[in-house]
């Protein structure tokens, strides 16, 4: 970076939380000319007014992110993202469980609206580079000069898992100061800044889906027609129980599906009939595969021609990374053969493909197995 | 580089282009206030109710000021006829609650009539009226945003329709309406005419025996008096329907006086000279607008060919859209507007634009440039110049690469 620190101007996404405030205020601290963006990107009616662990976007949010720029003495403004929100990750979210996948709306959010819409803002406020708190860095490769994303080093709260689609372009502008530093620091840092936010709890779940859970979120928004009742079948044929449409179930789960088996607590979701609307069934040993095919696949720096290269995967947020060979093909498209078959591979969910602490890119997982129809009919 | 130029500019203090969310306080109001303060150290015990000298002489400040707000109402308005509220939202309130709640008992489905273009506190009260079996019909606009005047005929009616309220001033177009042939109609058909001149004060020429209304609605901060004040006139003869009960303002709203507010909103309100300020403010408003069509191209200018009051100008630009431009104004050091925040902080579309039938988009873009008389023109050329920067900086950014 030629340009001095004094005079470069760095938009900080702040959620109102305190990681994205320690970021702004560290920033701050450096010299940078800090604005604080708060994106509203979801109306929680009359919810906003409540302190409610976990979600963003409220009122209150918005004013704890407000109270944090007041201390540091940085511009702060609200930008309204709810419609590009709303068309980029909630609907996503929703379309994805209606055709049986399992999204991560976490991931799309990054994709689509903070290293996207938020870039945007940022050209148009003038600022050369955007911020956020979440836990990754950013390094630069000795060889090609191109930045490359590299794991926090808290692994306890490593969030690189859902950066998987950075562009160069954007990642050339990001900064993430929180990557190197443990969460116990950064509450200690928000203290000593004097930020009212240091104990402050940690988000979790999905943002915009309230104490009603994601199938009332679900039926809510859409019609019956689209998520019509079906039965629950073994691999073998035998009708096993009913269900109340596919969207409710997940690769994997065993809860709630009152079967009139047995055994019930031995079987679990394998698969999804879609055409006929048929849950499958069956023991755990049927999670377990080796392949899979995956799609929209990001490489973080510039990747041709993969042919069998070995990496780790993560197939989920809290998935223990595991070593594969991936294969590239046209379309952004990947085959994965992992070494040892994995449990409960899920579409919908991201792949994320790393080597020693390095993020090489990542997609979404499209289907088991190597063929496009999936094993599990 | 611009980005240079600009955080160069933020470090100067910001020029102040959005009057019409509150006027810069009027030099008569500190006036006023600084012999308050200071008699107030001896010490002097602002309560008006009280029955001492101290009371009495906050009794009469309050008649004072009661005094200069009915004068700046046109001659010979009698002062009693005028009520303080906290706000203009409360005088809109207060006025269709003031009519209409008397009304559900004893009338089927009473009807108002109102426009899409009001201000957010008369829209607020659509449900209010609703959920009580009351009926609204929202007068239609034409393609600046004035209330189409000859459909309230077809609007009407004779059986239900009690209530007009209509909005004199646009707040973000600057849009004069006609009320005067509005409240000749509504009188010929026996009808209330509830008129909300929070932005029309001290901006257009105003003699409520002349306009023809029975409530007029003022806020105190639009004529550069303090946030928290407002006033509501009511016609002699018409009742009122308090929301605060208690025995100050003859038993129309309790509450002790805000003293402060209402001394400051008097001597706004004795500064008012509609004439003067208009022919001060109309050139240059002229003048900037010309100037930004002329450096800008694809600009639009909402509300143009309609009568507008001399300080506001509403832009909207082709290309750009959502809501970075008033940020990025105020990075620059210019204080403007754009459609209205909601709770958070974020911005909503305007809903007077929407009315107009711009997009969601473009109803979040638009710009409100709303001037006050202590401006220069070098001042306004300097916006320009920024204006046009970041206008295509934006244009840019919205491009996909």
């Amino acid at each position: 970076m030629t340009k001095a620190i004094k005079n470069t101007k760095v938009l900080v996404a702040m959620s109102g939380g305190v990681d994205s405030s320690v970021t702004a205020a560290l920033l701050k601290s450096q010299g940078y000319d800090v604005i604080g963006v708060h994106m509203q990107l979801w109306d929680h009616g009359q919810a906003n007014l409540q302190r409610f662990g976990g979600r963003c976007c409220s009122v209150i949010d918005s004013n704890d992110a407000r109270r944090v720029c007041d201390k540091i003495d940085a511009p702060y403004y609200v930008i309204n993202a709810q419609d590009v929100f709303k068309d980029k990750v909630v609907d996503y979210f929703v379309h994805e469980y209606l055709q049986q996948r399992t999204p991560n709306p976490c991931a799309q959010c990054n994709n689509q609206i903070k290293f996207n819409y938020l870039f945007q803002k940022a050209d148009e406020l003038g600022c050369d580079l955007v911020a956020t708190g979440h836990y990754a860095q950013t390094s630069q490769d000795a060889t090609s000069g191109l930045p490359r994303l590299l794991k926090a080093t808290d692994p306890q709260k490593d969030q690189s898992y859902f950066l998987f689609g950075l562009t160069q372009k954007a990642l050339k502008r990001t900064l993430m100061p929180l990557g190197g530093i443990p969460k116990i620091m950064v509450r200690k840092m928000a203290e000593e800044f004097g930020l009212t936010v240091a104990q402050k709890a940690d988000s979790q779940e999905i943002c915009f889906i309230s104490d009603e859970g994601y199938k009332d979120f679900i039926e809510k928004r859409t019609a019956p027609a689209l998520r019509p009742r079906g039965v629950i079948q073994t691999k073998e044929g035998s009708i096993v129980g009913d269900h109340d449409g596919l969207f409710r179930y997940t690769i994997g789960q065993r809860k709630g599906l009152n079967l009139s088996v047995k055994d019930p607590d031995k079987y679990f979701v394998t698969g999804f009939d879609s055409a006929r609307q048929i849950l499958f069934v069956g023991p755990e040993s049927a999670l377990f595969h080796k392949e899979m095919m995956a799609n929209h696949i990001n490489w973080i720096r510039p990747q041709n021609g993969i042919q069998g290269l070995r990496c780790k995967a993560k197939i989920r947020s809290r998935h223990e990374e595991s070593i594969c060979r991936v294969t590239l093909f046209e379309n952004d498209t990947v085959h994965v053969e992992f070494d040892e078959a994995q449990r409960a591979i899920t579409p919908g969910q991201a792949v994320v493909f790393y080597q020693e602490d390095e993020v090489l890119g990542g997609g979404y997982i499209h289907s088991v197995g190597p063929t496009k129809e999936g094993a599990h009919k | 580089m611009l980005v240079k130029v600009l955080a160069s500019m933020s470090e100067k203090p910001a020029i102040y282009l959005d009057s019409n969310a509150g006027a810069p306080l009027h030099p008569r109001v500190l006036q006023a206030l600084i012999p308050f303060f200071e008699s107030n150290l001896k010490p002097f015990p602002a309560n008006p109710s009280s029955i001492h000298s101290q009371g009495r002489k906050a009794k009469r400040l309050l008649a004072e000021a009661r005094e200069q707000v009915a004068f700046s109402l046109g001659d010979q308005v009698d002062p009693e006829q005028v009520l303080f509220t906290s706000s203009g939202t409360e005088a809109n309130q207060l006025a269709i609650r003031s009519v209409f709640e008397p009304l559900f008992n004893s009338v089927k489905s009473p009807h108002w009539i109102t426009t899409p273009v009001e201000h957010d506190s008369v829209l607020q009260m659509v449900d209010w009226v609703k959920v009580r079996g009351g009926e609204v019909s929202f007068l239609p606009v034409d393609e600046t945003g004035a209330p189409k005047m000859e459909t309230l005929k077809s609007l009407w009616r004779p059986d239900q329709t009690r209530l007009v309220s209509c909005v004199w001033v646009n707040n973000e177009t600057g849009v004069v309406s006609d009320v005067l042939s509005l409240a000749e109609f509504i009188r010929s058909q026996g009808g209330v005419f509830h008129l909300d001149a929070a932005q029309a004060w001290g901006k257009v020429p105003l003699d409520v025996r002349k306009v023809g209304a029975d409530f007029i609605a003022l806020s105190a901060h639009k004529i550069g008096g303090l946030s928290g004040t407002g006033a509501l006139w009511v016609k002699p003869g018409r009742p009122v329907q308090p929301l605060l009960l208690g025995k100050q303002e003859k038993g129309r709203r309790g509450g002790t006086e805000n003293l402060v507010g209402i001394i400051a909103m008097g001597a706004a309100a004795s500064g008012i000279d509609a004439l003067v300020w208009s022919d001060l403010l109309e050139p240059l408003r002229d003048r900037l607008e010309n100037a930004i069509c002329q450096r800008i191209p694809g600009t639009r200018i909402n509300g143009k060919g309609a009568r507008r009051v001399a300080n506001t100008l509403n832009l909207s630009f082709d290309g750009v859209e959502g809501d970075g431009l008033v940020m990025a104004l105020d990075l620059a050091g210019y204080s403007v507007s754009s459609g209205s925040a909601c709770s958070s902080g974020a911005l909503e579309p305007s809903h007077v634009l929407l009315a107009l039938g711009r997009t969601r988009q473009q109803a979040m873009a638009a710009l409100r440039i709303s001037l006050h008389n202590r401006e220069s023109w070098d001042a306004l050329e300097k916006f320009v110049s920024t204006l046009t920067e970041i206008i295509m900086r934006m244009r840019t950014a919205a491009t996909p690469s």
